[in-house]
């Protein structure tokens, strides 16, 4: 797929203005390339019966209908997050919140490191989050049951989190009548 | 069980259990309407905070009469709806264990409570510091409980509510494990992990009238006698001669909470005993533990069963079977709540503790 | 209930400020710990320029021009995991000045019978209104809004429902536009909407499905 949209188009500061095909059978998607079947249209394809139409490209608060590839996609999951509480040589459990009802009970459960990708083995360590979802996923029209575990990637706190904090810390130390 | 307010000649402690899992809390009636409440737990499906919802069922005027809020431990779900009750409590005082370096205390808190954002922090983390928050608008004075330390007292009645923990050699470990906390704060999504949290845990006598009540939270047996109960029994003079006739076992019955001399040197023969369970990996009180308590106490009251056959948590027949086939080894930490309620006549020596219970909570028979 | 006719769930969370698209590659997300190494080597990159990226990641698809950000996911396990990665982009870029974010929660359903799909419209706007108007009138589109927020945080909420085309015939998509604005005095350039939309997220996450029952209930089709 080509991404030459963009190339063949003039960029103006402070707006984008695109072609973009207006086709009866085909809705304006709001975004900055055109999608029909999955592909992006290069505007320099010799497609017959076109109607060109400039369209001053704006932003619009709410999402225009998006392209989703649908055939890679997951059906409805079951979701939780988890921290680990112990680890073994071989296995790690964790308490296991559900992700999608906040108000409820917590389920504690055992996972095997074979489980665990590679990439993510280093975060099991105690005290560290991750997710977990079973469900059946959709990949390219085929469905099949799937397990994912993934380890929750977050930057360190920042120096202004920092500073943050300590500012509370400050805050409540001075301004509490402490015995 | 009914639900009334104590006379205020009767005093009353109320122990409510979650299961294990979600909390647990000590509702105290020192007589003449004066209460304090021990930690906090709560009900997960609604986040209804019981020891609040408690009181309130048996008319108590929360907002005046609520003189003290006690946290034993802000960590690992111990405080759980605290705030909530500290917000309707709006004449309590707010005790919690000591920390030397209160300024480094808060810097560990409040950078735990930074982590909030991104779901990492403790649950209690973000209790304890709301209760911080509530504590700084009202400028109502917030103490630090250590050993032999009065936290309470009514000269009429006359009632006192004393802590014997924690140590001054566990603040001090704790002062240092800060430090080291602070220094290794590292990533968001990983939560913080202390070195025995139950060291630091704040143990309660309480002198009501002519009792004495010992609420022992989570605090545990240690060879070294300048921590746990052992500091309490070879150092403390708060209990010196007072043997208490009520007792809450502490950490749950387990061995590690256990100790002859507890019995002994603490408390009068064959008191009334009651406990919480924990119903998390091999669960707790263990079969042999309460065989001890219940030779050691008149009666053992526990606020729910121990479950030993864990299950893995209801839900719609096909996500069951979808992670069944992935993971075996998934199970719902239920949420049995039970509520243990003992009054006695506050001047009468010779009275005896009437003992009621409801939900799940059950006196434990004594096999003959 | 209408959940036994649910589809899919899909998230279109947008961002509305000034970025450089040409930083946000997926090497540098993994550079920054935000994605896998092995992520960033079998994205699918259609193209990084200084006024457009787009890229693939499988489980989200990025699409950042000089004044919206977008993440697109059509996988439920990692609606999370996007939020994330839009806390960590913005934790190392935290004076990008964003103005609003609109967190789209995207439900597809297929109704079992023509019937119920027509009646659908039916009792969410009265057709007979419109007999001697139109010639068999048909709902195509509707969209109602909540103009104050029930968190009190500046913003919106709006459900719109019409046909969904991704999913089998007689498909119903409601689209729930979860929409955060900044507070006067605010300027965007200190990650206020980023804050606040860590502390929404659960909420935002689990409301639309009570929403769409509520509002099957309500029409007792």
């Amino acid at each position: 797929m080509s991404s030459t949209v963009i190339q063949n188009q003039t960029l103006i500061e402070g707006e984008f203005t695109q072609n973009v095909r207006n086709d009866s059978a085909d809705r304006i998607l709001g975004m900055v390339s055109y999608f029909k079947d999955n592909r992006i249209w290069d505007i320099k394809d010799p497609l017959d019966n076109l109607k060109w139409d400039s369209v001053n490209f704006h932003i619009p608060s709410m999402s225009k209908y998006f392209p989703i590839d649908y055939k890679n996609s997951f059906r409805k999951s079951q979701n939780w997050i988890g921290y680990v509480t112990e680890v073994y040589p071989n296995s790690f459990k964790a308490k296991i919140q559900d992700a999608n009802i906040q108000n409820s009970t917590y389920e504690d459960a055992e996972f095997d490191f074979e489980d665990i990708e590679n990439e993510d083995k280093k975060l099991i360590k105690l005290g560290n989050a991750f997710y977990w979802s079973v469900g059946h996923e959709i990949r390219r029209g085929t469905l099949s049951k799937q397990s994912i575990i993934r380890f929750k990637r977050l930057p360190k706190l920042s120096s202004a989190d920092f500073d943050e904090a300590i500012d509370l810390a400050e805050d409540l130390n001075d301004n509490i009548n402490w015995d | 069980m009914v639900y009334d307010k104590p006379k205020n000649d009767l005093a009353e402690i109320t122990l409510i259990g979650t299961g294990g899992g979600y909390g647990e809390s000590c509702v105290i009636h020192y007589g003449n309407d004066m209460w304090a409440v021990v930690d906090s737990c709560e009900n997960p499906n609604s986040k209804e905070c019981l020891p609040l919802s408690y009181l309130r069922k048996i008319g108590v005027d929360v907002n005046n009469d609520v003189k003290l809020i006690v946290c034993t431990h802000w960590h690992n779900d111990h405080i759980l709806g605290l705030s909530k009750l500290f917000s309707e409590c709006g004449n309590a005082i707010l005790c919690y264990g000591k920390a030397n370096d209160r300024k480094k205390f808060l810097t560990l808190v409040a950078l735990d409570y930074q982590k909030i954002k991104d779901e990492a922090s403790l649950s209690s983390t973000t209790e304890f510091v709301a209760c911080l928050k509530i504590a700084r608008e009202r400028k109502l004075q917030v103490k630090n409980a250590i050993a032999d330390r009065l936290l309470i007292k009514d000269d009429k009645i006359p009632a006192s509510i004393t802590s014997l923990s924690p140590s001054d050699f566990v603040i001090e470990q704790f002062d240092s494990e800060i430090s080291t906390l602070i220094k290794d704060y590292g990533s968001p999504e990983k939560k913080i992990v202390l070195q025995h949290p139950n060291d630091k845990s704040v143990v309660l006598l309480l002198e009501i009238g002519c009792h004495k009540i010992l609420l022992g939270a989570d605090l545990e047996v240690s060879s070294d006698n300048r921590k746990g109960w052992l500091d309490i029994i070879d150092h403390s003079e708060a209990v010196r001669n007072k043997k208490s006739t009520l007792f809450k076992i502490p950490h749950h019955g387990s061995e590690n909470g256990f100790h002859d001399r507890i019995w002994l040197e603490l408390l009068e023969i064959n008191p009334i005993g009651k406990l919480t369970p924990w119903n998390r990996n091999q669960g707790l009180p263990e079969s042999e533990m309460v065989k001890k308590y219940l030779e050691k106490s008149q009666s053992l009251f526990i606020t729910s069963p121990i479950i030993l056959n864990k299950k893995p948590k209801d839900r719609d027949r096909s996500t069951k079977k979808l992670i069944e086939f992935f993971n075996k080894k998934v199970f719902e930490v239920k949420y049995k709540m039970g509520i243990i309620r003992s009054r006695i006549e506050l001047d009468n020596a010779s009275a005896t503790w009437q003992v009621s219970y409801d939900g799940e909570a059950f006196e434990i028979p004594k096999v003959a | 209930m209408l959940k036994d006719y649910f589809q899919l769930r899909t998230l279109s969370l947008i961002i509305i400020g000034d970025f450089n698209p040409a930083i946000i590659q997926p090497f540098w997300l993994a550079k920054k710990g935000l994605i896998k190494e092995q992520e960033a080597n079998s994205a699918k990159v259609e193209i990084v320029h200084p006024q457009l990226t787009r890229y693939d990641l499988d489980w989200v698809f990025l699409e950042i021009s000089e004044n919206r950000f977008v993440f697109n996911s059509s996988k439920e396990p990692f609606f999370d995991i996007v939020r994330d990665l839009v806390s960590g982009i913005f934790t190392f870029l935290p004076e990008t000045p964003i103005s609003a974010i609109g967190i789209n929660h995207l439900l597809h359903y297929t109704l079992p019978r023509e019937e119920q799909y027509l009646e659908l419209g039916n009792r969410l706007t009265p057709l007979r209104n419109w007999e001697n108007v139109l010639d068999d009138p048909k709902l195509l589109e509707l969209n109602i809004t909540e103009q104050k927020r029930r968190d009190k945080h500046k913003g919106h909420y709006a459900v719109k429902i019409q046909p969904s085309e991704l999913v089998p015939k007689y498909g119903v998509l409601f689209s729930i536009n979860d929409h955060l604005a900044l507070e006067e005095g605010e300027t965007g350039r200190e990650t206020e909407l980023i804050k606040r939309l860590n502390l929404i997220w659960n909420e935002s996450k689990e409301r639309p499905e009570r929403v769409v029952e509520q509002l099957w209930t309500n029409l007792n089709i």
